[in-house]
């Protein structure tokens, strides 16, 4: 089955509501061997449970790992899970890649037939100080939510890009913004001089190199912030005219006073 | 210390009892996962390096799950000594895998300063919190503060405390039936929650469905 189908989005929604039955939750796993998405997804859902607390992990997934190898120590059985057998051909191709960084990498592993859509995304989080004065996640939106808009503090916050791509050949990024009264704001590159940001295949909410403060170059008000991902690295110079744009995406944020 | 104060347990573990495999596997992949998690500090040569532990959730489950498989064959589990903590036995192993990982894959992280870093393997959180984890755990506090008493106690005692069902059901003054109702539409509505703000938003759109509906397997 394909991811497309939304099926197994909702098996992992179902796994943090309800839980699932060890024969679905096999196959769920089954599935996210094979499925770079979905596994994004389930490491998500995971991260939510995982903050909730001890007691918020579905008893399942210990459940029904545990007894894959009890069964598989018992005599005349293979050595390994047949999920856990699928998943360490997978890693084993994809090994150094994963160890590397282990973050997830975006589309790899896709099924075979499945659509071959690519995922471009750019996200905002707004870091400001929290009472304690440690810098605290303050809000974030995506690319991917047209119509909502972040706020955030334009004297102490600042500004924290990421990217996903999915699997493929490289891109590369331009990420700007026009200031209320007509100044270009970049983000990535850092200066109009610079060469289009670079972006690795495969990475899911990647963070850009740098962070932006906001009490420099920017003003109180609505800002909408244009990412360009193009085939080949441009100048940033050419954002007047950029060609090879493979998606043009924006985001909006209001800076508060 | 499960097993060194269950003599029971640990023979039952030595033998290959399925149950009390299972007992052993519940009570310390949990640890194992934390550990590899927050990954540490070792040195190599002359290079002090860090691991900086598994992010993604399915990837750690795996590795913790390797870990304790290879602590459950027959011939580590007649190794261990039944003395020393088994906690500490298993985190070695956990420490071995990731380092033979890493040895295969020549990908390794420098860190600096003057740590000790070949010592016992410990829960070593010393990495900055992702910035991911940090959303989600403002969305999660937002989310708190609109719900019911009542849901925010069942909150408290289901996920932090860990109480079973029955037991948080009688400091509520629930049934259980109510309990299971109450924690069911709290959880959906999280979940719609974290959508809703855009935590999920950066998943491909493609595998996005239409939200809770039934599965039809």
């Amino acid at each position: 089955m394909a991811c497309s189908t939304g099926k197994w989005v909702r098996a992992v929604d179902r796994l943090f509501v309800d839980g699932l039955s060890r024969r679905r939750f096999r196959r769920l796993r089954d599935h996210l061997v094979g499925c770079a998405e979905c596994r994004a997804y389930y490491d998500k859902v995971a991260a939510a449970w995982r903050a909730m607390g001890p007691g918020a992990t579905p008893s399942v997934v210990a459940e029904s790992l545990a007894d894959d190898l009890v069964a598989d120590l018992a005599p005349r059985r293979a050595p390994l899970g047949r999920w856990l057998a699928a998943a360490t051909a997978a890693f084993a191709l994809a090994a150094a890649a994963w160890l590397i960084s282990p973050r997830f990498h975006a589309g790899e592993w896709r099924e075979r037939g499945a659509a071959p859509t690519r995922a471009r995304a750019v996200r905002a989080f707004c870091l400001a100080p929290d009472a304690g004065g440690a810098q605290a996640v303050r809000g974030a939106i995506s690319t991917a939510q047209g119509g909502a808009t972040l706020h955030c503090p334009v004297g102490a916050g600042s500004l924290q890009f990421a990217y996903t791509l999915g699997d493929g050949a490289p891109e590369w990024l331009l990420l700007a913004a026009r200031s209320p009264d007509g100044a270009l704001l970049w983000y990535a590159p850092a200066s109009v001089d610079a060469p289009a940001q670079p972006l690795q295949p495969g990475a899911f909410d990647e963070p850009l190199p740098s962070s932006t403060r906001l009490a420099v170059h920017h003003r109180a008000g609505p800002l909408t912030v244009e990412a360009w991902f193009l085939d080949h690295p441009a100048p940033a110079s050419s954002l007047a005219a950029p060609a090879g744009v493979t998606a043009h995406q924006t985001l909006s944020l209001a800076l508060d006073p | 210390m499960l097993l060194v104060e269950n003599r029971a347990l640990l023979d039952g573990f030595r033998a290959g009892n399925p149950a009390a495999l299972k007992s052993v596997y519940l009570h310390y992949q949990p640890r194992v996962a934390a550990f590899l998690r927050a990954g540490f500090s070792f040195a190599s040569g002359e290079r002090r390096l860090r691991f900086r532990g598994y992010q993604s959730a399915f990837e750690l489950e795996i590795a913790a799950h390797e870990t304790m498989a290879r602590a459950f064959l027959p011939s580590a589990r007649l190794a261990y000594d039944g003395l020393r903590p088994f906690s500490e036995y298993v985190l070695a192993i956990a420490r071995n895998y990731v380092l033979n990982q890493l040895r295969r894959n020549e990908s390794l992280v420098l860190v600096g300063g003057s740590e000790e870093l070949d010592g016992p393997p410990v829960e070593s959180p010393a990495m900055p919190q992702p910035i991911e984890e940090r959303e989600v755990e403002r969305l999660l506090a937002a989310f708190l503060d609109g719900a019911s008493p009542l849901e925010r106690d069942l909150f408290r005692l289901r996920f932090r405390d860990e109480r079973a069902q029955e037991d948080a059901a009688r400091e509520l003054g629930l049934t259980r039936i109510q309990l299971r109702r109450v924690e069911h539409k709290l959880k959906k509505r999280l979940l719609e929650h974290l959508k809703r703000n855009g935590y999920l938003a950066d998943v491909p759109h493609a595998i996005l469905g239409a939200g809770l509906g039934s599965l039809a397997w």
